[in-house]
């Protein structure tokens, strides 16, 4: 890696906690991540692994029982204790976001239209109605939805649900955001209709040089798009590295569970198996009580004594300083899987 | 528009099935509107109810208060001023479908015209009417479709149509303002109470609003009485009068009537209703305001409003002010029967004149075509406001308009 480069955003031991009726919950445990001009990161988890409130965090966007420490640092301000009134003309404008459910994230009572000029208006005092409306239809038309004229007075349980996640994305670019974030965009989404907007965001990412966190638990989407990948578990980061180092040459016991989780269409009738997709044992621990030491640690197939005591932390690789893990364990990806194959 | 059309077919149909509802239930109920402690003498009560179609058949009846099968003449001069039913000279030659032959002899006399279920009651016949339009009779249909109410029955001079014109202003009078009261106050209160949630002022919204509906008209009435236009108006007189030496006033009158208990007159006369009212009305519109905003608030589509940029008073106002006025505007049809309710104590309680007064008075009287006349008047109120309500709806929520596609 070249020199090392300032991050456009920086995370910085991070917590988030929920206050709820039984307890305290521990959403989000410290973590480091640095966000890079123009790159496309992925985070990869389990549901409730605290991928989407990190970020969610870092717009201000928190339940109200949220309570966050640490920072999250851009453009020389941090934005967990800005207020509303000095965050605002950073949400949507320099940091925009699109969200896991189009089907409910549009105001069902206002038109796309409505809905696009507001957030184009609110940050371009000066711009007027037909400019931001010109601007809109342009940006419709970018994210490929036909007849963008019409459809901007349309209301949004007119569209389809592809239609208006495009409409989301197109508004989320509108003010050409330094940052995207993209949580989960295509969950929702079958499988044809998740290709397409795939395409849209891996078209408009280079073309407007803009950073891009890719929120997701389809690690084949994050092979495809992303450049770095941070892989957490239990509110920690397990893993960081360059997608295809991490992918290819795993070292957390975690991301290897993960990866050998993932289902995939048999390369060739020999390798055909009628084997039952493998599936990590337990479940993650309970976040009102996280563990002492590592929190993978009765599901991980390597784990010793040591790694009930203590919580490892993320630290850079011996043999590759960009890459990141947080896990006692120095073995190679090869000894690990071996590892884990022998103790199922 | 087609939907407007359809829901007015809608309308149509429940006033009528209400309508025969109230009619039969108030005559199968015991007693009747001419069984005092002194009943009148076979003969008359005979003739009284011959006179208020009593002696028909059920159907008969209803039709009858209906298309408005009796005419009589109400005033010798043939002004008719306030008659709706058909007025009939004297001695006007009445033939009747049996064929027999009829003179109307006093002022009472009724006509009967024809009806599908009592055929022997007899018809104006064309030559009786065309008799009566020589002697320069005015003619006049009745009944409940023509927009008569008839007559009442304990008080057998007053046309319920009197009672409905003097009553329902003199009710709409607190009955608006306290309405305005309650949603004016209520659906900020609400919205405010909802963008707080769990903190203090929060809190003071939901007890405001909670006292007010926990504490009954019944309650409040007196109470409100007692401190406003007695406790306050002692309370300036001896300021005014007796410390500040305001001899004048004194001398003028013997208190200021600031707030006054009752009866009709300026707009104070009215304060102390509306409140009363208003009040009671407050607590469910705070509590429907605020769960409506609640939910809004915490919808996906407020969290991108959010990360949008937008301040607080655009995503209130813009965002979640439609869906959260929702479940206030469905509270507008129920409201109506609230009023009502509450316009029984209050009328009693500030000696206001109003539909409530004669709606207990009817009840008790079993006064027929009064209480019909009321209930129908509240049942039209009800019915019309919640036809608004529903095109106000279907104007709010794009998903109605357009006839499906929910999501």
């Amino acid at each position: 890696m070249s020199a090392p480069r300032t991050p456009l955003l920086s995370i910085k031991d991070l917590h988030i906690e929920f206050d709820t009726p039984d307890g305290t919950v521990k959403a989000v445990n410290g973590i480091n991540i640095d966000l890079f001009k123009g790159e496309v990161l992925g985070i990869v988890g389990e549901s409730g692994s605290g991928k989407s409130q990190s970020w969610m965090a870092t717009l201000g966007l928190l339940a109200e029982n949220a309570s966050t420490s640490g920072a999250v640092l851009f453009d020389d301000h941090n934005l967990l204790n800005l207020p509303t009134r000095d965050l605002n003309p950073i949400r949507g404008n320099r940091i925009a976001m699109v969200f896991q459910d189009p089907m409910t994230s549009l105001n069902p009572y206002l038109t796309v239209e409505t809905q696009m000029i507001e957030a184009l208006r609110i940050h371009q005092k000066d711009m007027s109605k037909p400019a931001a409306r010109q601007r809109c239809i342009q940006m419709l038309d970018r994210v490929a939805i036909p007849d963008a004229d019409r459809r901007l007075k349309q209301f949004p349980h007119e569209l389809s649900g592809g239609m208006r996640q495009r409409v989301m994305i197109a508004l989320a670019l509108l003010n050409d955001p330094e940052i995207l974030i993209a949580d989960e965009p295509t969950t929702a989404l079958d499988v044809t209709i998740q290709a397409e907007i795939l395409d849209i965001l891996l078209a408009l990412q280079p073309e407007r040089g803009m950073a891009v966190v890719f929120i997701t638990h389809a690690l084949g989407v994050v092979a495809e798009i992303c450049s770095r990948v941070c892989v957490m578990y239990a509110g920690q980061l397990a893993e960081v590295g360059p997608v295809e180092d991490v992918f290819t040459d795993a070292r957390h016991p975690y991301t290897l569970s993960l990866l050998k989780a993932t289902p995939r269409a048999a390369q060739d009738t020999t390798e055909q198996s009628n084997e039952a997709l493998y599936a990590i044992p337990g479940a993650p621990p309970n976040m009102r009580m996280p563990p002492q030491g590592c929190p993978f640690e009765p599901r991980c197939a390597c784990a010793n004594s040591e790694c009930s005591q203590e919580n490892p932390k993320l630290e850079p690789l011996d043999d590759a300083p960009e890459r990141l893990k947080a896990c006692f364990r120095q073995q190679s990806s090869a000894e690990l899987t071996e590892a884990l194959n022998h103790g199922r | 528009m087609a939907y407007a059309l359809q829901r007015f077919g809608q309308m149509l149909i429940i006033v009528i099935i209400a309508l025969f509802a109230v009619f039969s239930t108030q005559r199968l109920a015991p007693g009747g509107p001419f069984d005092g402690e002194r009943p009148p003498p076979p003969a008359i009560l005979e003739n009284l109810r011959a006179y208020y179609d009593m002696d028909l058949s059920m159907p008969a009846q209803f039709y009858a208060y209906l298309f408005g099968m009796a005419g009589r003449e109400i005033e010798a001069n043939g002004t008719a001023g306030k008659a709706h039913w058909f007025v009939v000279p004297k001695n006007a030659e009445i033939t009747t479908l049996g064929g027999t032959t009829d003179r109307s002899t006093d002022d009472d006399l009724f006509v009967r015209r024809f009806c599908p279920w009592d055929q022997w009651l007899g018809q104006v016949l064309p030559g009786a009417r065309a008799q009566m339009r020589e002697n320069g009779t005015v003619f006049r249909k009745c009944g409940v479709v023509r927009g008569d109410f008839g007559l009442s029955m304990a008080r057998r001079s007053i046309y319920v149509n009197d009672y409905v014109r003097d009553g329902l202003p003199a009710t709409l009078k607190y009955a608006i303002p306290s309405l305005l009261f309650a949603l004016l106050l209520g659906v900020p209160m609400g919205f405010y109470a909802a963008y707080r949630q769990n903190k203090p002022a929060d809190f003071i919204m939901i007890t405001i609003g909670m006292f007010g509906t926990v504490v009954p008209n019944l309650v409040m009435a007196p109470l409100l009485i007692f401190l406003f236009a007695v406790q306050l108006d002692a309370f300036f007189h001896w300021l005014f009068v007796e410390t500040l030496e305001w001899i004048e006033l004194a001398r003028r009158q013997r208190t200021l009537n600031l707030i006054p208990s009752g009866k009709t007159g300026g707009v104070m006369h009215y304060v102390l209703p509306t409140l009363v009212l208003g009040t009671g009305l407050l607590g469910r519109i705070v509590r429907l305001s605020r769960a409506g905003a609640l939910e809004a608030l915490r919808s996906n589509y407020v969290r991108t409003a959010r990360a949008k940029g937008l301040p607080a008073h655009v995503i209130l106002l813009r965002h979640v002010f439609k869906p959260a006025i929702l479940p206030v505007l469905t509270y507008m049809g129920p409201v109506t029967a609230f009023i009502l309710t509450g316009s029984l104590v209050i009328e009693r309680a500030f000696s206001l004149p109003g539909l409530g007064r004669q709606f207990i008075a009817a009840a008790t009287d079993r006064d027929y075509t009064l209480l019909m006349g009321t209930t129908v008047i509240l049942l039209l109120a009800i019915i019309l406001l919640n036809f608004i309500v529903d095109l106000l709806y279907t104007w709010l929520d794009p998903r109605i308009r357009r006839g499906g596609g929910r999501s």
